[in-house]
């Protein structure tokens, strides 16, 4: 029988469909907490299913494993039942659960921080090891300072195609500084809007957009040393 | 000497801001700069389908099967909260 | 057919061009264009919160793409530095006379005066011979083999960063890219004349090149 860590240690009976007002939030999202608040299992078990992988993958940005990813999954999940009776419903329902589930991932990366394998804790500086595909023209260039002197090989359907295309992608997500990678699962993999990914993570407009486009031109920049690779 | 007219952005600068670019939330001004640019410049339009051919392909990383041991863990906490636990 | 002004509070509709690219669609938003049927218009294109751009004839060279459209647009438009905008706009008819081969005829009109930069100023710099290889040049790939090799000291001698430029041209030109070529011809001559102004006046040769040839000249434009 698996244990369940509870991080608050509360057993107060939470009342049926009593309830903080929710008078804020969208009629969706008032439905789930209503049906949360009155037990309904079907509905818990959508919303863990919809927003699971999510949940391992920004989870393990703090953590140093996938196992131990999972654990914060369930310690905030148990942080989120037990909130469910004072959610107010300021902001939305998922970005309120991501709040619960950074601070668990947080709680645990930090005790666990002397173990946490260097690679979790790359720096943005690590990435530029990677010898460049492309090159631009220096500033004193003749004609075309800082525009491409070697530019970008056509990458061609089949390369992208390929199902090693993917794995990459997904190697180089992982191999993230975790508040990029962060920002890049919520919106390119799991399709977020932006204002839900500030939300979630207490980030600014300006702030998410910059960690975005760090993680894409990354991962673009894996994509096409591996595209590369490929070709005679 | 005289190089590229002042107002072209350079390639450099161009792929800096296409996250924004994408988004939406460049000024009236310099997206006309980025569109004028990708109009003149194979290698940056070049840059920008594999730019976006990167976030299409992400997208589907996107994985819908919750495993059923995480699947039952979660069930009774679920439970054991229903029941004040 | 009626001309059109662009008076603000006219209601007449205002004709202007349009790039698009292969199949009616869009550069940048990728949508596709609703294209004239048994001799009536398009349907009107409008997006919330976005207007539609099109050209007027000295925007065109900023816009090159593989297909010409004359559009119209909705009152009131908007005049921008290198095109206008409107609420709404509709497809009249494709310019048949711009096709590939128009489109690769441009690119090597354009590097044909990078060329001739390079050979004035190489003629002025005494480097006659050379001068005389790169004028011989059969094709604008022989023409880019030819540059290419006169343009070794760019930083030092004006003549070889032409020679530069033109051996950039007539590269973009041989393989049919050419809004590149014609944009490299343009930095060209503000090479030359070591002024930014001139670029504006090459573009403007650009626009009348296209104009004449893809019989754009003969249709009244709004004067905006």
């Amino acid at each position: 029988m698996p244990t369940v860590v509870s991080p608050r240690g509360s057993l107060k009976e939470p009342e049926a469909t009593h309830g903080a007002d929710l008078a804020q939030l969208p009629p969706e999202d008032r439905t789930l907490v209503d049906r949360l608040r009155a037990g309904d299992e079907a509905t818990f078990l959508a919303i863990v299913e919809k927003n699971h992988w999510a949940m391992i993958r920004v989870a393990r940005g703090y953590v140093a494993s996938e196992g131990v990813a999972e654990e914060v999954v369930q310690d905030a999940w148990v942080g989120i039942l037990q909130g469910l009776e004072k959610f107010e419903g300021r902001c939305p329902l998922r970005a309120w659960m991501f709040r619960i589930l950074i601070n668990c991932a947080k709680m645990r990366g930090g005790r666990e921080a002397r173990s946490v394998p260097f690679s979790a804790l790359e720096s943005e500086s690590s990435g530029g090891e990677q010898r460049p595909v492309e090159t631009f023209r220096p500033p004193d260039d003749p004609r075309w300072p800082g525009h491409w002197a070697r530019g970008p090989e056509r990458w061609t359907e089949e390369r992208l195609a390929d199902a090693e295309a993917l794995s990459r992608i997904r190697a180089e997500i992982e191999k993230l500084p975790p508040n990029q990678r962060q920002v890049m699962t919520l919106r390119d993999i799991e399709d977020w809007d932006s204002a839900e990914v500030c939300e979630a993570l207490g980030i600014s407009e300006a702030n998410q957009r910059v960690l975005l486009h760090r993680a894409r031109t990354r991962v673009r920049q894996a994509l096409a040393i591996w595209a590369a690779e490929g070709t005679p | 000497m005289s190089t590229a007219r002042r107002q072209d952005i350079a390639c450099r600068e161009l792929v800096e801001i296409l996250t924004e670019f994408l988004e939406g939330a460049l000024d009236e001004q310099l997206r006309t700069r980025v569109e004028q640019h990708l109009v003149l410049c194979p290698g940056c339009r070049e840059y920008l389908r594999q730019f976006r051919a990167t976030i299409g392909a992400t997208r589907k990383l996107a994985e819908e099967d919750l495993p059923p041991r995480v699947r039952e863990n979660l069930l009774n906490a679920f439970r054991d909260w229903r029941h004040g636990g | 057919m009626p001309s059109a002004t662009g008076d603000t509070g006219a209601e007449t509709p205002v004709r202007a061009w349009k790039f698009l690219d292969s199949g009616h669609i869009a550069p940048f938003g990728g949508h596709v264009w609703p294209a004239p049927a048994a001799g009536s218009p398009g349907e009107w294109v409008r997006f919330s919160g976005r207007e539609i751009f099109a050209c007027r004839i000295v925007d065109l060279p900023w816009w090159i793409a593989s297909e010409l459209w004359e559009i119209e647009l909705e009152a009131p438009v908007r005049a921008m530095e290198t095109q206008v905008a409107a609420a709404a706009g509709r497809l009249l008819r494709r310019v048949l006379a711009w096709d590939s081969a128009t489109l690769h005829a441009y690119g090597v009109a354009c590097a044909e005066r990078a060329r001739d930069l390079a050979l004035d100023a190489l003629t002025r710099d005494g480097r006659l011979e050379e001068a005389q290889a790169l004028a011989r040049a059969p094709s604008m790939l022989e023409l880019c083999r030819v540059a290419r090799g006169l343009a070794g000291e760019a930083r030092e001698r004006l003549s070889s960063n032409l020679a530069g430029y033109g051996a950039e041209s007539s590269m973009r030109a041989s393989e049919g890219a050419a809004a590149a070529a014609a944009n490299i011809t343009a930095n060209a001559v503000v090479a030359a004349l070591d002024d930014p102004e001139v670029f504006d006046r090459e573009r403007q040769w650009q626009a009348q090149w296209i104009a004449e040839r893809a019989g754009l000249a003969s249709i009244p434009v709004a004067a905006l």
